[in-house]
């Protein structure tokens, strides 16, 4: 309380200052003239009077300072005049200071949106109650190495029941068809994830209207209920709370909403928009109860006190007795995986986002040793200055003072810039990175980041801007500074300077080394042929609705008459279907044998990829036909079942025996080798081509597919997949399209996330870069300045210009040289931290250290050849002539 | 060492102010003037030193200020005991008569 009351005090002194100064001065004066007239009285003479008043009162300024000491505003009065001070001399050197600011400002706005991210994608808990408890749960068959496969709903019920480490458990997928809301304007396919009744249970998270699905749902009969998204229910039904209670037309089938999820809770994606149970699959689509029909995640709490070692033993065992109990769909599901629930959904981002970390934290230590670099320049040339204000009598510790004050004005203004930086640079990355990071809604601008930053600039700011001061103030090379009219040359602070540039060279080295491996790497991923053409196809995607088409029949006759017209459009030169357009996702998976060329073990047969593909797929794409032919007219729905394998296949289960006319048996039954194909990467770039059996969709139909088709050459084939589009809608209005694009923008779309890192890393490593040479410039700069004379001497004596181009470039080089040898060094170790971030090239890829060293020189040459233009343009005459 | 005597001296002061002001509403000089009168003129202390004293024990709110008219006719600034002030006075009063007397015993003790 009292306290509070001094300081209300000396901040209304300050405010009110010029008032509360003259009251002070008023009551002095009259005290004075009392005291005064007082004696008067006594029947003393009025001067003496007067003058034995002022006596008796013993000085009006100093009992005014008094005042001011007893009111301790003391030193808050001369922080006004030291910040008023500081602001008048960056007024002198406005470039000093707006350098400085803004230098710091970028260093402390990139950590701190960095350091903002990392914390929001990997170091904070996940937003739900006891979130170290959350786990992921997967069937693990070990004889096979696949530890991570999914679950069926009937495993998923027996691990459930039998489990006690773990508490709770429950199923979600998300499907690649989605559902389709009619009823509410156009149909709409919805983003979905089918979940079990546990799941948000598992969460432990309440509905923000209405209430979250539950276990009693999962009942038949009572299953038809469905929780939206908050940004779902704000977008599609405007915020309306009403809407919680009403029916909805889900795949032509009445639905309750029953309730809206917080905006914050996003599982397993920002992309979900509704959760609908399970068990209202229809068997006839996806027979769920059936216990090889496996596709489903588990995700689980675990029981309080208990381990994820507990859980993992246990469900060990329980897997174990399944596949005693069940050899036929179980066999190989003999162990389970558990894995922390934080771990599986940061996953591979945690390195990328480390490393961006390191990299940005590199960057504000560059930052601060240039900032450093730039005061102690400023320091030297202020001693003159310095030592005008001490000789005229200011005390040595409020010169100290004066210049810590400034340094943290610098640092505080820093400070404030990198606030709006890192403001821009979180928002920019939460647009940019939906849907590419996880967690990426949870980013938002980090205070401890941001504190942290802070205090770390401003630290380094007082710490150079005040030490080399006072050894400048007290060691009376000021005092010389003022006798000769230009101060000696400060060997040491020149020394630090250099030894910071050099600092700043090696850190910016080790920045370019990991961005140059990244670019490398990037590259190598771009020049990876996939194996079928990506320029000219036109590409679609779409489930068509079991609910509207019911049967084999009447699906064919639709797809028959999508691929027909499209055929007959002008600018389509060849068409055909996939179940999975390339990047978009992998096919099935098969078991078989080869009678006479591979009969595996059937504890170690590997599977294959089983592709549906119709029409002329492999002519669309571009996909050679190697050996054999492809599928055509005579593979139809009556012909005898005919496969095409890819040269993968050949190679990996038959690499000395010819294929073609071969026949392999699939659980399904025989089927005859017709044709091997060009392998193509049906995955990702950075995976290999699988070994693949393509199967016809005429003779084994699907009804999730991908249309391509190529166009004639000079037609865009964006817009021909618009028309595409409309081909669908021309023949059944209801039927959703999911989605049309060019093969060219699907190959882009995977491109995005490796060329984002790339592009963060590869800006990164050039501002250090810029940075280190700033600073560079900033010493060659003032070392010119300062050895004017010099150099006017050597000239005078009959060194040309080229020599003193070089002998500032020697300078200029000498500690860049040996910044970069330390970088390169310094990388070197560093680089196995990268390497899992890499494609196709080596952490000590030579190239990439040769670029990095190429590019940190180039830049240093930039910084050194405008000092040295100068120092060659001197007249040595007037140089000499000016002291 | 130094120090502790500043405080002791300033301590004093600032009880000879509380004290005086606690019977009567006074401007600076009256104030100055009775607690010469008061000693006996014995303690004749700095005139200006009341200042800062003053200052503090406002900043402190054990007194506070309000401009009047003072007898002399001249506007001045009149200072008065809070009931903070108050409270100030009957503590170190009691504190100040063990000091003196303790003071006092170790004197005849000599």
């Amino acid at each position: 309380m009292g306290w509070m009351r001094r300081w209300l005090r000396r901040i209304r002194y300050l405010v009110f200052r010029s008032s509360e100064e003259r009251e002070m001065e008023e009551e002095m004066r009259l005290h004075i003239e009392l005291e005064a007239e007082d004696l008067i009285r006594q029947g003393i003479a009025p001067r003496v009077a007067r003058r034995r008043a002022l006596l008796a009162f013993g000085g009006v300024d100093r009992h005014r300072e008094a005042v001011r000491e007893a009111r301790g505003v003391l030193w808050l009065d001369q922080l006004r005049q030291d910040v008023e001070f500081a602001f008048r001399s960056f007024r002198r050197s406005p470039g000093f200071a707006i350098g400085a600011v803004l230098l710091l400002g970028v260093g402390i706005g990139a950590t701190t949106t960095a350091f903002s991210v990392v914390n929001a994608v990997v170091l904070k808990p996940l937003p739900y109650p006891a979130p170290e408890e959350l786990v992921r749960v997967w069937p693990a068959a070990p004889e096979t190495g696949a530890l991570r496969r999914t679950f069926s709903v009937p495993d998923f019920r027996d691990w459930r029941d039998g489990s006690r480490a773990l508490d709770q458990l429950a199923l979600y997928s998300d499907l690649p068809g989605a559902p389709v809301l009619t009823g509410y304007g156009e149909p709409e396919e919805v983003p979905s994830v089918y979940v079990s009744g546990e799941f948000f249970d598992v969460f432990g998270v309440e509905a923000a209207l209405g209430r979250t699905l539950a276990p009693r749902d999962d009942v038949e009969g009572f299953n038809r209920v469905v929780v939206v998204s908050h940004d779902y229910w704000t977008r599609r039904f405007g915020g309306d709370p009403a809407v919680v209670g009403r029916t909805l037309t889900i795949d032509e089938q009445p639905f309750e909403l029953v309730g809206v999820m917080p905006p914050e809770f996003a599982y397993p994606n920002a992309s979900a928009d509704m959760w609908v149970l399970i068990s209202t699959i229809p068997q006839e689509s996806i027979p769920t109860e059936r216990r090889f029909v496996r596709f489903l995640f588990a995700v689980g709490r675990l029981a309080p006190g208990a381990t994820i070692e507990q859980a993992d033993e246990e469900l060990d065992a329980l897997a174990t007795g399944l596949a005693e109990r069940l050899p036929d769909t179980n066999r190989q599901l003999t162990a389970a995986t558990v894995d922390p629930l934080l771990d599986v959904m940061v996953g591979n981002a945690r390195r990328s986002l480390w490393l961006s970390l390191v990299s940005v934290g590199l960057i504000l230590l560059i930052t601060c040793a240039n900032v450093a670099g730039l005061l102690l320049a400023r320091v030297g040339e202020r001693r003159a200055e310095l030592a005008v204000r001490i000789s005229l009598g200011a005390g040595r510790g409020r010169v100290v003072r004066q210049l810590m004050t400034e340094s943290s004005v610098i640092g505080l203004l820093g400070g404030g810039v990198g606030l709006l930086v890192a403001a821009a640079g979180s928002t920019a990355v939460v647009r940019l990175a939906t849907g590419l990071l996880p967690r990426a809604t949870e980013i938002g601008l980090d205070g401890t980041g941001f504190a942290l930053a802070v205090v770390l600039a401003v630290a380094t700011t007082l710490a150079v801007g005040t030490v080399p001061a006072l050894r400048g103030a007290g060691d009376g090379s000021g005092a010389r500074a003022l006798t000769g009219a230009r101060g000696p040359l400060s060997r040491r602070s020149s020394s630090v300077r250099r030894a910071l540039v050099g600092a700043e060279v090696a850190l910016s080295v080790v920045v370019l080394v990991g961005a140059s491996l990244l670019v490398r790497s990037f590259a190598q991923l771009q020049s990876v042929d996939p194996g079928f053409d990506t320029d000219g196809v036109a590409t679609m995607t779409m489930t068509i609705s079991g609910e509207r088409y019911p049967d084999r029949e009447t699906y064919m006759q639709f797809y028959r008459a999508i691929m027909e017209r499209i055929e007959r459009m002008p600018e389509v030169e060849a068409v055909g279907s996939l179940r999975q357009i390339p990047f978009r996702g992998a096919g099935e998976s098969v078991d078989f044998s080869i009678p006479g060329v591979y009969e595996p073990d059937p504890a170690e047969a590997r599977s294959s990829q089983y592709i549906h593909v119709g029409g002329e797929a492999f002519a669309a794409l571009g996909v050679p036909v190697l050996r054999g032919r492809s599928f055509d007219v005579r593979d139809g729905p009556d012909g005898p079942p005919r496969l095409v394998v890819n040269e993968a296949f050949q190679r990996r289960f038959a690499p000395d025996t010819p294929l073609v006319g071969r026949t392999v048996t699939l659980g399904s039954g025989e089927a005859e080798i017709i044709g091997v194909v060009g392998d193509i990467h049906q995955r990702s770039l950075d995976t290999p081509p699988d070994a693949t059996i393509y199967v016809h969709q005429e003779q084994e139909p699907r009804i999730g597919m991908g249309f391509v088709a190529r166009v004639a050459p000079g037609i865009d084939p964006t817009e021909a997949a618009g028309a595409m589009r409309r081909i669908v809608a021309g023949i059944d209005g209801d039927q959703p399209v999911t989605e049309v694009a060019s093969m060219r923008a699907v190959l882009g779309d995977t491109l995005v996330r490796p060329r984002m890192l790339t592009s963060l890393i590869a800006g990164v490593g050039l501002l250090a870069a810029v940075l280190a040479a700033v600073g560079l410039y900033g010493v060659i700069a003032t070392l010119v300045r300062q050895q004017r004379r010099e150099v006017g001497l050597r000239m005078a004596l009959g060194a040309d210009r080229p020599r003193v181009v070089r002998h500032v470039v020697h300078e200029g080089m000498a500690p860049a040289f040996a910044g970069i040898a330390i970088g390169l060094v310094a990388a070197a170790s560093l680089v196995r931290a990268v390497e899992p971030l890499l494609f196709g090239i080596d952490p000590y890829d030579p190239m990439a250290f040769v670029a990095a060293a190429a590019i940190v020189t180039l830049f240093a040459l930039a910084a050194c050849a405008a000092p040295a233009a100068r120092a060659s343009r001197l007249e040595p005459a007037r140089v000499l002539r000016e002291d | 060492m130094g120090r502790k005597r500043a405080d002791l001296l300033q301590g004093t002061l600032d009880l000879l102010v509380l004290r005086v002001l606690s019977r009567e509403d006074l401007h600076g000089w009256g104030l100055s003037k009775r607690i010469r009168q008061l000693s006996g003129d014995v303690l004749e202390v700095n005139q200006g030193s009341l200042y800062p004293a003053l200052y503090r024990l406002r900043d402190r709110g054990l007194i506070e200020g309000s401009w009047g008219i003072s007898p002399e006719g001249r506007r001045a600034r009149f200072y008065r005991l809070t009931r903070a002030g108050q409270k100030e006075v009957d503590a170190e009063q009691e504190n100040w008569r063990l000091f003196t007397a303790a003071v006092e015993r170790v004197l005849v003790a000599d």
